[in-house]
């Protein structure tokens, strides 16, 4: 198991030129903008989101049958694909941090002590790319990476429908919703109720994709 | 018996592997030898349990398939299977983390013998160069079965040669064994011991390789003497443009059909006319 998740790690190493590039790009951005949100996060989201990549590249190359000669159960390989988004989590978390540090002391070199709220805003990005990958997981060991682009399109547009219904629903039943109150409750709790969210997804998502994998020919 | 297939059946809408029975006895090359979609990498995939049985059963070392006794297993497959991106240096750092007995120094040892470039990213090997890292690696763990799915195909004869010394060498000990998927028969008329023909998903013959080229003869029979041989010694026909292919066995062999025999019957010659023959 070891192994599988030295070689997705190695993956994401092998594409250190893009993240480079991809992080240059969004400091320029965010130094047009004054805004270094988008820099601090753009790493680590990109990180998480290689979680997806791995099972692509794996398609792309054929490995996933060759894994599964290796002396592995089918539940081990899935739990290899957890661990890693698990590590890269932190990983990217770590990293985050280690910009919002660097970005401040460089630009305010009089800033003391930590701005909570970027903190807070940069795990709530990291933790929705590890829904996405909590979504796309078992999906992909369903239906392959080709066919799960349109099954997750498919579950977009699905959430885009309910939330413009619900805004349509909203103006016309002239609902009054006290949108300082309910940016204030996702500034202040939004990251822990995103958390717990997020770890139950992650949980369910690894059963799913053990039911799915356990019974998929390659 | 290091790999032993008890009557495996596997069901797709437009195919299915219909009772297979085969055993890869310790010591012995194996080959599977079979047309394009004959059901050989299905076969292997069910061995290695990417695909999943509808019944029969695998047994590895004389025990019941399962995971843990894949250690001993070694793979290649047709296609190229490792991540381009990767360097021979990465493929040491999982293989070691991956397989209990991964021996590094035995691997390293493969890749100086070989010339390998140890930093070139994959995708900058020659194809031959990726056919040994891939082979290496399948070694390198100190299997006792190595399951090659036409490990061969697209190499050049130089190539092909030093790798099947490197399969003959694998066996030497009495106790490893291969089971060796190919189209290129040639190949195995060096090294198998065995013959495992498979056509439409079904087992054609499994013989010994001395007696699959000592019992059956192919003829070349001119169009307008094809009366001459007794329709009941032909196992198999094939019509050509000049003249008929006709396989027979050596023991219906007559004094009148010495003049058809080809040179030397190939594996080749056999397996077509019992794919395309009538």
């Amino acid at each position: 198991m070891k192994g599988l998740i030295i070689k997705d790690l190695l993956f994401i190493k092998s594409t250190w030129k893009f993240l480079i590039i991809m992080f240059i790009g969004s400091l320029l951005i965010s130094v047009a903008l004054g805004n270094y949100l988008l820099a601090i996060c753009v790493l680590p989201v990109m990180l998480l989101s290689s979680g997806i990549n791995t099972f692509q590249t794996d398609e792309f190359y054929n490995t996933d049958s060759y894994i599964l000669s290796f002396p592995l159960s089918r539940k081990k390989i899935v739990l290899s694909k957890y661990i890693f988004t698990l590590i890269v989590l932190l990983v990217s978390t770590y990293i985050g941090l280690m910009l919002y540090f660097f970005i401040y002391l460089i630009i305010h070199p009089g800033f003391n002590g930590l701005n909570t709220d970027m903190i807070k805003q940069l795990l709530m990005l990291e933790f929705s790319a590890v829904f996405v990958n909590s979504v796309f997981y078992p999906v992909i060991y369903k239906f392959g990476c080709e066919k799960s682009r349109l099954v997750l399109l498919s579950i977009v547009m699905l959430l885009l429908g309910i939330v413009s219904i619900a805004s349509v629903y909203i103006n016309t039943q002239n609902v009054n919703l006290d949108f300082e109150f309910i940016v204030n409750t996702i500034q202040t709790y939004g990251v822990y109720v995103l958390g717990v969210f997020v770890s139950i997804c992650l949980v369910i998502s690894y059963f799913l994709s053990i039911l799915f994998y356990k019974r998929k020919d390659y | 018996m290091n790999i032993e297939v008890i009557n495996l059946n596997k069901k797709f809408k437009d195919f299915q592997l219909k009772n297979i029975n085969i055993k890869v006895p310790k010591g012995k090359i194996v080959g599977l030898i079979g047309e394009n979609g004959a059901g050989k990498t299905t076969l292997i995939k069910c061995i290695l349990g990417a695909m999943f049985k509808n019944s029969g059963e695998v047994k590895l070392f004389d025990k019941r398939y399962n995971d843990s006794n894949k250690d001993d297993i070694g793979v290649v497959f047709d296609d190229s299977y490792m991540i381009e991106t990767f360097t021979i240096k990465d493929i040491n750092l999982i293989m070691k983390n991956t397989y209990k007995r991964w021996d590094s120094k035995l691997f390293f040892k493969y890749v100086k013998e070989y010339n390998l470039p140890t930093n070139k990213e994959i995708k900058r090997l020659s194809t031959g160069m990726k056919k040994k890292l891939e082979i290496i690696t399948a070694l390198s763990h100190h299997p006792k079965v190595l399951i090659l799915d036409e490990p061969t195909s697209g190499l050049d004869p130089v190539i092909r040669s030093e790798i099947l010394d490197i399969f003959q060498n694998f066996v030497d000990n009495k106790e490893n064994s291969i089971l060796l998927s190919t189209h290129i028969t040639s190949d195995l008329e060096h090294i198998a011991d065995d013959v495992i023909f498979i056509s439409k998903g079904e087992i054609v013959f499994d013989k010994p390789l001395k007696e699959v080229k000592d019992n059956y003869i192919v003829l070349d029979v001119d169009k307008d003497e094809i009366d001459s041989i007794n329709k009941k010694d032909i196992i198999r026909i094939k019509e050509n443009r000049i003249d008929y292919q006709v396989l027979i066995e050596k023991k219906n062999m007559k004094k009148q059909y010495e003049k058809y025999i080809k040179n030397i019957t190939a594996l080749d010659d056999i397996m077509l006319l019992y794919i395309r023959g009538v």
